[in-house]
């Protein structure tokens, strides 16, 4: 019985355990926080980095699609695709990844906290982050859920593109009054967090009102009526003109640190405080600008004044002149300047499987040189890439880019905006200009159009020399590079006053293709291309790309005559969430619901989104 | 093969009887007899009762089968004995009695060990439970016991994921029952009564040092153990026979009992193996054209020029050559194994233990590959009163040496070793990977070092990729036997392993800039699980039933910890240290995880005359990963089996040399399954620092609070039949395994917020029928042939996906354009590809043009046109496979033949797709310079309108092409511009032909000779004759020899290795180490 006994006790402890559920409570883990622990003061931060990378990978990825950059083909890939109209899948995910995984999954939490401790402003930056946002999806997807995204529902259902684009007004409206409140005694303070206008209510409220505006001033196609409606609404653009940014000191400009110890983050392995351009076309290989490109900075409009910004934004390379080097191509001492690289002639070098990029060779002294037989191909020398250094991430010693490590003679200079610490410009004095010029442009108010106009490629002169002028007197290398010198007040005043034209010989295409050019790398411009159909007169040398008339390819999935007006879903949502993508092709004129998924069509990318179409 | 697993097993579960009788014995006055039993073999039967006839006198018989009783002069003795026919026999006065008990046959395959390690006799059981025994298993003895299983059993389906040292297998029995990638669907693991890990996790930070499952290979952890320690292994193929497990057997349940000692003289078996093995197969490669490729060359107008060539690649497609590098063939070198293990037993009457040691040692095919592993065991048992105390215990110490395989380092442009093996021009010396002065050559200095491709002899020299394990398991256990029908088992176990991977990355390597100066990482995950299980059993019988009732609790508590670290950049040149990075070029995390688990369990067991049986269990557990409200569940099984025979044998209506043996089964179970630790809850990443700023967010998984048990039920019915006096064995199941509700964690739409939520939702439905027949045509004296068959196929679907959710992707397993997936109203186990667009039927049309449907649409090139939607392209589910073992047995000498085959199933040749769009292969070699006819195509050409059920429907009209051929000597126009019909086909075999999935795809037939073996037991009077020997044998084996299969290849391929989750990668090979073949020679000495 002794034994019994024991072993009865035994029994009792496991029973014991058994109704001890404590035991059980280990279901939390002891490494990580849980989502309900994050503080607002930190969760702004976070989300504040991935919609900006949103902004800036749709930015960079429609940019190739808009004629004035390409890739080789050799490091091509699906940018080299886009920059002749041949779209692949491989583009969609990124913006959309960043933007809700990174983003927005924080998004109704900031606000909640937010409000439930008076935190107004933190409140208000939420509305201002899926305003930006989900007005990006709509620009590049059309339709996307909205109003059941990043709730409990597993698969979101989702939203036309006019509520989406009513839905990002509101939101902007609901943010600036927010902006309007006071924050309650003891809400912790925007600027210790806020590393994108440092806390500053005024930029943020002015931001909101140049998003209004330039939201507005997509719905171009539509009918005239009240904004509110989803009308166009010029009266409403130009009150909302009136709140936004009245100098580039009002502009939303990010400023980035560059000090290469930055977290990097899980779904995006690069640092978070370099520029977001810098991250895909700074950082790597292949990526040129095209002749149309460096026309329009060079001969404007045909006057053979060439911009001063020309020097900017066309990469350079050291590079010692030979007899051989065309006349044609410009050298500042040892720096010479990329050409342009043809992409609409049956000669162009996209047609012919390049362009090739150039090698540097370190040891004998070729320099710079092309490795092939093909003497069509031999002067892809000319070409220069747009990568560039960066002291931190990079490590090395300027922002300079040496081909081979170490070799002064191998340095290429990069392209101004997507250098590791330009800012990334979310809304600017200088877009507000544009916008005004066009509006005003429609209305036939020439004069206003042309000051505003005029005003805002200044705005571009006066923001990018607010950052050349940090180079300045910083190395004396950055100096003999007209990459980063400070763009001459005679130089500008030449530009503006000989190569814009006058009020009376304005045009919509001096506007729209001088505001294509101030913004290198923005989603705007492919959203302004859209809503005037891809028109040459409006676009100056603009062009589909030679290759896409002859790529068998292209011909399917944008169909001869037709023009590249959205992305395909990416692969997530045509995978697991195809129900409700199908179910939304009802309300999508062009989308062919006879097929099992509207959304699979191969000419798909062919569909306008709903603010650029004609559907009220 | 049956007897000789049975003997074993039989003997042990005698002793064990025995020894519980033995305190039970009583004794009585009258007079003296001994005797031995013997059975037909005249081998000693130990533990046969020996019971006076109308008495409670008794006793049993000793490990030499000798017994004394007392007993009436005129009285009978009754001798019984497990597996043996009862025989009475009249004392008449003798006082010596030897009986020779006669094997019943029918009862002979009786004794299994069934869950928590229960032996139950087999013809009671309602579900299938298979054993292997020692002997059976050492046949083909690998370094993997999951791999001697291969083709023994019916229904169990193992695949070797590659021929790399210390690379794992993966086993499925009945098929998978989750679709999530997280979730292996591999069967529990049980040794000694402690669950043991199997898992093949690949620690480290992804791809950034190489710890992807397509960069590297990896173990599963089974082979932790020292298959020589193993005395049986009992496969638990249904939740029915696994129910008792509760949540983690919802796959299955293999258990494994290792060897005890047995009373009597101390014992020492040596063990010694050698042996070589060698790539099976190698893919046909080209000799014909170079490293480069033919460029098309213009003039400045823009006018054709013809072609030059350009070596500015690393692809084959160049000019013809005239020297030519066995790059491949030599790359592989012959493989080696050592293996060597000892043991030591012993016992006596109350104790007995088992002691050994092994040593393995493989070199692998790929030079500075290899697997080492050193393994102790002591397992002892002791016996106070009413107590037996059981401890079994085992270490192991194993280290592999690996290299990249196929994959590449995230971030960096080069490729793993065995990629570039296969794709590296053979115009180009591959050996060649350094200069004079030790630096790497490059082979296109044109390139940025970063940008290149890593020569594999770069790789396997300057490299280093490792891990090492050191395990720990043991179980304690003390057993009351407390009545004759009362025991009371109390047990606790433990299972304990740190696992090491190191990765060094050689300077000036192909990996980022950032890394130039070489990188380190070395990653340790400790896993601890311990138990504590308590166990009543009793049974008493009441007139012709036989009654038993099992009752348990259980806990387990499960810990994880993950701790990483990374260097780069190092100061001193070539000395790899943490101490030799500075601060910001090192980076490391920790991440742990817990989960616990209590059970309660009881089994009720019934049975009537030998004739009626039936088992209820019932279970209920407790888990600490489910949400509150959903952490208690309780799932029941039930069981029966009918021994038709038994009556009418019984009444002597059927005798049993045409059926010996009749039973008819069937079960049905659920199990419920909890999820893994912290799935309830949304977590954070690591905090960061956004632009100078701290900032923290949601991770990409989303914590479900509403998430609830997963549930399986599965029934089977079966049938077993044994024929002329047991000669003939059938045994028939057909089964049905369904899992409703999974806790999975789909990719799902990131409109959520998450790539990842665990959610319940999808069932996955398995059937299937398993067939084994076994049988010995000839038995003579000298002579026996011992046969058996088995052969399953298994049915796997999937439904029941969120909706709008459509296949289930396993992440890991992309290759040649395809990717593993589970198609929602579709295969489990199938393949998604591209296809070539082709006509679709318009359903409902009338005036759609029939002839043209299904033919192939054609770009504006004539080539034909694809989409890159993934869809459907294949099942890699056999439609049936099995194993056909014979062992021919001639006095001392012994003949083993294994074969194994498979009809169906496809399997993708990723190796076959890179070497093609390389232009290494023989095919790509032999197509290149072949006119490439294009016929049968079609063009639209315009449309219709036509109402389909009241809806105007537009209907694409389309027009046959002529067919078009492109000679490789003369030039088109292609794309808009001249080109040579070389490249036109190039670009058509690199690019077109590939998006026709099933141009890499091959429903595989195959017949194996998996091992043939040939083992010699030298005489006993030579053993005499040394005096210290008792026993020694030779053996010889073949492992792989012979493959027939129309795969261009090794079929048996799993490419992200075991123990991948959901639909797993088998049946996808890509570039992995080439399968192996070989010889074994082996020696065996008892001392």
């Amino acid at each position: 019985m002794k034994y019994i006994k024991s072993i009865l006790a035994v029994l009792l402890c496991v029973v014991t355990l058994v109704s001890c559920s404590e035991w059980l409570d280990v279901n939390t883990n002891p490494e990580t926080p849980t989502s309900s622990s994050a503080t607002i003061e930190t969760r702004l931060p976070w989300i504040e980095y991935y919609v900006l990378l949103t902004d800036a990978v749709a930015g960079f990825r429609t940019t190739m699609q808009c004629g004035d950059w390409t890739r080789t083909a050799t490091n091509g890939g699906n940018y080299f695709y886009s920059s002749y109209w041949n779209p692949a899948n491989g583009i969609c995910t990124t913006p959309y990844q960043q933007l809700f995984v990174g983003g927005l999954c924080n998004n109704q939490d900031l606000y909640d906290k937010a409000m439930e401790q008076g935190a107004y402003h933190f409140a208000a930056m939420s509305k201002m982050f899926n305003a930006i946002g989900y007005m990006i999806m709509t620009d590049l997807y059309g339709e996307m859920p909205y109003t059941d995204a990043c709730s409990e529902n597993a698969t979101p259902v989702y939203d036309n593109g006019k509520t989406i684009y009513l839905g990002c007004l509101k939101e902007l409206d609901e943010a600036i009054e927010l902006f309007g409140r006071t924050q309650e005694a003891g809400a912790p303070a925007l600027a210790n967090c806020d590393w994108w206008n440092g806390g500053n209510i005024d930029k943020w409220t002015k931001l909101a009102y140049l998003l209004k505006a330039r939201y507005g001033v997509k719905l171009s196609k539509k009918a005239n009526g009240s904004l509110a409606d989803g009308k166009y609404d010029p009266d409403a653009i130009l009150a909302a003109l009136a709140k936004g940014p009245q100098s580039i000191n009002d502009d939303t400009a990010v400023d980035f640190l560059d000090e290469g110890t930055s977290f990097r983050t899980a779904i995006y392995g690069d640092p978070s405080d370099i520029n977001g351009y810098y991250s895909v076309l700074g950082m790597n290989a292949g990526y040129m600008v095209t002749a149309a490109f460096e026309e329009n900075f060079t001969n404007f409009n045909g006057l053979g004044i060439e911009d001063p910004r020309a020097d900017k934004h066309i990469p350079w390379q050291y590079s010692i002149k030979g007899p051989d080097t065309p006349d044609n191509v410009k050298y500042v001492g040892n720096w010479r300047r990329s050409k342009g690289v043809d992409m609409t002639s049956p000669s162009s070098p996209v047609g012919k499987g390049g362009p090739i990029r150039s090698n540097f060779d370190a040891s004998g002294n070729k320099g710079w040189w092309i490795s092939t037989e093909d003497p069509t191909r031999l002067a892809d020398t000319l070409f220069v890439e747009a990568t560039c250094g960066s002291t931190g991430y990079g490590k090395e010693p300027d922002l300079f880019f040496r081909r081979v490590g170490g070799n002064d003679r191998s340095r290429e200079s990069g392209s101004f905006y997507a250098r590791a610490t330009t800012p990334q410009y979310v809304g600017t004095y200088c877009e507000a200009c544009f916008i005004k010029a066009e509006v005003l442009f429609n209305q036939g108010k020439k004069a206003e159009a042309y000051t505003a106009y005029k005003e805002g490629v200044k705005a571009n002169f006066d923001m990018m020399n607010k950052v050349l002028a940090t180079y300045t007197g910083k190395n004396p290398a950055y100096a003999e590079c007209p990459s980063f010198t400070v763009m001459s007040d005679s130089a500008i005043n030449n530009y503006l006053n000989n190569a814009l034209g006058t009020a009376d010989n304005l045009t919509l295409g001096k506007i729209m293709t001088q505001k294509k050019m101030a913004f290198v790398f923005s989603l705007q411009i492919w959203n302004d291309m859209r809503r005037y159909d891809y028109n040459p007169d409006i676009f100056f040398n603009w062009q589909v790309a030679y290759n896409y008339a002859v790529t068998a390819a292209t011909n399917k999935v944008i169909p001869q005559g037709k023009q590249w007006r959205r992305w395909r879903q990416c692969s997530h949502e045509l995978n697991y969430n195809s129900t409700n993508l199908h179910a939304i092709g009802a309300e999508v004129p062009g989308a062919d619901m006879s097929l099992e998924q509207w959304n699979n069509a191969q000419d798909v990318w062919t569909i306008n989104v709903w603010w650029d179409s004609t559907q009220q | 093969m049956c007897n000789q697993k049975l003997s074993n097993l039989k003997r042990f579960v005698l002793a064990s009887i025995a020894l519980l009788s033995m305190a039970a014995a009583a004794f009585a006055q009258n007079v003296a007899i001994s005797g031995k039993v013997v059975d037909s073999n005249n081998e000693p039967v130990i533990g046969a009762y020996v019971v006076v006839e109308g008495t409670t006198i008794g006793t049993s018989t000793d490990i030499n089968g000798a017994y004394k009783i007392n007993a009436p002069a005129n009285g009978t003795l009754t001798f019984t004995c497990i597996g043996y026919k009862t025989q009475s026999v009249a004392i008449s006065g003798r006082s010596v009695i030897d009986i020779t008990l006669v094997d019943d046959a029918e009862m002979l395959q009786e004794t299994v060990v069934t869950a928590l390690g229960i032996k139950k006799e087999k013809k009671s059981l309602g579900y299938a439970v298979e054993d292997l025994s020692a002997s059976e298993l050492m046949k083909n003895k690998t370094a993997n016991p999951i791999s001697s299983l291969s083709g023994k059993i019916a229904g169990v389906n193992i695949t070797q994921s590659s021929g790399a040292a210390g690379s794992g297998a993966q086993i499925i029995l009945r098929g998978g029952t989750s679709a999530s990638e997280g979730k292996d669907n591999q069967p529990l693991f049980v040794v000694d009564g402690v669950i043991f890990d199997n898992s093949s996790s690949i620690v480290g930070n992804s791809g950034f040092d190489g710890s992807i499952k397509s960069a590297m290979t990896s173990s599963n952890r089974v082979m932790d153990i020292n298959p020589e320690d193993i005395e049986s292994m009992s496969v638990l193929k249904g939740p029915a026979a696994s129910a008792l497990y509760g949540s983690r057997a919802a796959n299955g349940v293999v258990l494994i009992t290792t060897k005890h000692g047995k009373e009597g003289m101390v014992q020492v078996d040596v063990n010694s193996k050698f042996s070589t093995s060698w790539a099976s197969r190698l893919p046909a490669v080209q000799s014909q054209y170079k490293r480069g490729y033919l460029q098309d060359m213009y003039d400045a107008s823009g006018k054709y020029t013809g072609t030059s060539h350009n070596d500015e690649s690393y692809n084959s497609w160049g000019e013809q050559g005239t020297r030519f590098y066995d790059n491949l063939g030599e790359f592989f070198q012959g493989g080696r194994i050592l293996d060597q293990s000892v043991s030591v037993t012993g016992g006596t009457k109350n104790s007995n233990f088992y002691l050994s040691g092994a040593l393995y040692d493989q070199d692998g095919i790929v030079p500075n590959t290899g697997y080492t592993k050193y393994s102790f065991r002591f397992n002892g048992e002791q016996k106070i009163g009413i107590f037996t105390f059981t401890a079994n215990t085992a270490y192991s110490q194993a280290h592999t040496d690996k290299t990249l395989t196929s994959a590449g380092l995230y971030g960096a442009s080069g490729t793993g070793a065995l990629y570039a093996a296969y794709t590296w021009g053979r115009s180009d010396d591959m050996k060649y990977y350094l200069n004079d002065d030790g630096t790497r050559y490059r082979l296109r200095p044109l390139l940025d070092p970063w940008a290149e491709k890593d020569n594999p002899y770069w790789i396997i020299n300057k490299h280093s990729l490792t891990d090492d394990t050191h395990r720990f398991t043991g179980g304690l256990s003390v057993r009351a036997d407390i009545t004759k029908w009362w025991n009371i088992t109390y047990r606790v176990g433990i299972d304990s392993y740190t696992q090491m991977t190191a990765n060094l990355i050689a300077p000036g390597s192909v990996i980022k800039k950032e890394w130039q100066k070489g990188m380190k990482s070395d990653n340790t995950r400790r896993y601890q699980y311990l138990s504590n299980s308590l166990i009543s059993n009793m049974n008493w019988k009441i007139s012709n039933f036989d009654f038993n009732l099992l009752l348990g609790a259980s806990t387990d508590d499960t810990r994880s910890d993950l701790q990483y670290m990374m260097a780069w950049n190092f100061e001193v040149p070539d000395f790899f240290s943490y101490a030799n990075a500075t601060d910001d070029n090192k980076t490391f995390s920790h991440s742990a995880s817990k989960k616990r688990l209590v059970g309660v369990f009881g089994e009720f067991r019934a049975s009537w005359k030998n004739t009626l049986f039936l088992t209820v269990t019932g279970r209920n557990d407790w888990t600490s990963t489910l949400p509150l409200d959903a952490r208690s569940y309780f799932y029941p099984s039930v069981s029966g089996a009918f021994v038709f025979t038994q009556p009418l044998q019984d009444a002597g209506i059927l005798s049993d040399d045409i059926l010996s043996f009749g039973k008819l089964r069937a079960s049905w179970a659920q199990v419920g399954k909890d999820t893994g630790a912290y799935e309830t809850a949304t977590e954070l990443w690591t905090v960061a620092t956004m632009n100078g700023v701290t900032a923290v967010g949601n991770s990409w998984t989303r914590g479900n609070p509403y998430l609830k048990p997963e549930i399986t039920r599965s029934t089977e019915i079966g049938v077993e039949l044994s024929f002329f006096k047991n000669r003939l064995h059938f045994d028939y199941a057909y089964y049905t395994n369904n899992s409703f509700n999974q806790i999975l964690s789909p990719r799902g739409p990131q409109s959520t917020g998450y790539i990842f939520c665990s959610i319940n939702a999808g069932n996955v439905y398995n059937k299937g029928m398993e067939l084994s027949i076994s049988g010995t045509p000839v038995e003579t004296r000298n002579f026996s042939w011992d046969v058996a068959l088995n052969m399953a196929g298994n049915r796997g679907t999937l439904d029941g996906l969120p909706d709008g959710t459509n296949v289930m992707y396993v992440t890991d397993v992309q290759y040649a354009g395809m990717q593993a997936a589970s198609f929602n109203g579709g295969n489990f186990m199938a393949i998604a590809g591209t296809t070539w667009d082709r006509v679709q039927r318009v359903e409902g049309s009338t005036t759609q043009n029939e002839s043209m449907i299904g033919k192939v649409v054609l770009d504006k090139n004539g080539f034909p046109a694809y989409t890159s939607t993934l869809k459907q392209v294949g099942n890699r589910e056999a439609f049936l496979s099995g194993g056909f073992n014979n062992t021919l047995t001639w006095k001392d000498l012994s003949f083993n033949m294994l074969w194994e085959f498979r009809l169906g199933g496809d399997v993708v040749n990723g190796t076959q797709y890179a070497m093609d769009a390389a232009g290494t292969s023989k095919f790509s070699g032999d197509i290149r310079n072949q006119p490439l006819t294009i016929s049968g195509g079609v063009v639209a050409s315009g449309s219709h309108k036509e109402t389909i059920d009241g809806v105007e429907t537009e209907i694409t009209d389309y027009t046959e092409v002529p067919a078009k051929t492109w000679n490789p000597n003369e030039v088109y126009e292609f794309n808009g511009k001249q080109q040579l019909g070389y490249n036109i086909i190039q670009n058509y075999y690199t690019s077109v032909y590939p998006m026709e999935s099933a141009h890499y795809i091959t429903k595989v037939n195959l017949l194996r000779l998996r091992t043939v073996s040939l083992s010699y037991q030298l005489p006993k009077k030579w053993m005499d004759a040394t005096g210290f020997i008792k026993r020694a044998s030779v053996s010889v084996a073949g492992n792989n020899l012979l493959l027939f299969s129309n795969y261009n290849g090794d079929p048996e391929t799993a490419a992200s290795g075991a123990g991948v989750g959901g639909s797993s990668s088998v049946g996808f090979e890509y570039c992995g180490i080439p399968s192996i073949a070989g010889m074994t020679f082996g020696l065996n000495l008892t001392f």
